[in-house]
């Protein structure tokens, strides 16, 4: 079987990434918070600049943490609750015939993913089946059949069969 | 999706955040400094006046001026016409309660029991702090309450900025003021802003 997304090691490279990113955040938010503590405690009675330099630290400070929840933080959340999900959720395997590579990135609950199209017969009827390929090379020729191991729609592995 | 378009995606929903948040925290650090340098009850004074009328912002600057290098920062002044139905409840509430100097008539001082907030004159007070060759005391009950600053039909330096009614005036300091050395009922020496300013007011020179 060939492993496109090693869960063990990517869980822990996620949730690593995640509370690495937290740190950093929580120390420069320390950081700002003390200076800005110490600023008022020792400011003096003229304090017009200082108020303005303090609004304009706190401001960016604000938009930079609001810049991080929404876009990197939140992004490395969502990697580590989907590997962890992956971790100890259910995998399902499923043997299909592989139609197309979607070019472009799509979005697979806020992870980015390129899409599989595969189609697999029962009963005599065919049925079409997309996975999400969120890491490794993924290069069959149409038509080829394998046998997918996937989890909520990702897939994680595959073995040719035919 | 690259971070631009998802910082897009997001900017689109949190704009307000973005807007209101610099604007909340602009908001505390400016009330937080203020609150910090806000005068302190030894470095402010508070000047209850009897009058018709008073040239409030004049009266309090020429003070502030005065003993602005001896640590004043602030100086209010509160004026009420003794003729005015809730001139004795201004009195009570904002005189006795915040006031450190009184600037009454001879009519107010009769109307009330000054031994109840005034500070009785000792020889002490009376040799320091009354400038007058022969000073004219408010007495009560054998003790000397107030000093006369103004003589009824006399003009006094005050009366550029103060309407006085047709009377004798009297300059009396609160015994709850925090600015009257050990004379009061807290005792602090070093503060004495409200002795500085009673000397200044009776004669214009501290």
């Amino acid at each position: 079987m060939i492993e496109l997304i090693d869960v063990k090691k990517e869980s822990e490279i996620a949730r690593f990434l995640k509370q690495k990113e937290l740190t950093i955040f929580i120390v420069i938010s320390l950081l700002v918070f003390s200076g800005v503590t110490l600023a008022i405690v020792f400011s003096k009675e003229e304090y017009t600049l200082l108020l303005w330099i303090l609004i304009a630290v706190l401001t960016l400070y604000i938009w930079g943490a609001l810049y991080f929840f929404s876009v990197p933080f939140k992004q490395a959340r969502r990697y580590d609750r989907f590997y962890q999900s992956a971790l100890n959720g259910l995998l399902s395997e499923d043997t299909v015939e592989v139609c197309s590579v979607i070019a472009g990135n799509i979005s697979k609950d806020g992870l980015e993913a390129k899409q599989l199209v595969t189609q697999f017969k029962e009963n005599g009827k065919i049925y079409e089946r997309d996975f999400y390929l969120l890491k490794g090379q993924f290069d069959l020729k149409e038509g080829t059949r394998i046998k997918a191991k996937s989890f909520s729609g990702v897939l994680l592995a595959y073995e040719v069969v035919s | 999706m690259k971070n631009k378009a998802l910082f897009k995606k997001s900017f689109a929903y949190d704009w307000p955040l973005y807007v209101v948040l610099p604007l909340v925290a602009g908001f505390s650090l400016s009330y937080l400094l203020n609150v910090i340098h806000q005068p302190k009850a030894y470095e402010k004074l508070n000047v209850f006046v009897a009058s018709t009328k008073i040239e409030s912002g004049a009266f309090c600057k020429d003070i502030e001026e005065k003993f602005h290098d001896n640590g004043l920062k602030e100086v209010t002044a509160v004026q009420s016409n003794p003729n005015d139905a809730l001139f004795a409840q201004k009195l009570n509430v904002v005189g006795y309660e915040g006031s450190d100097l009184f600037l009454l008539p001879e009519s107010v001082l009769k109307s009330i029991n000054p031994s109840d907030i005034m500070v009785p004159f000792n020889a002490e007070l009376e040799k320091n702090y009354v400038t007058e060759n022969a000073p004219v005391y408010y007495v009560s009950e054998g003790d000397s309450y107030g000093v006369r600053i103004k003589e009824k039909s006399v003009s006094h330096w005050l009366s550029s900025y103060i309407e006085f009614l047709d009377e004798d005036y009297y300059l009396c300091l609160n015994i709850k003021s925090k600015n009257i050395a050990s004379y009061g009922l807290y005792s602090s020496e070093s503060y004495d802003l409200a002795l500085k300013a009673f000397v200044y007011l009776q004669g214009g020179a501290a």
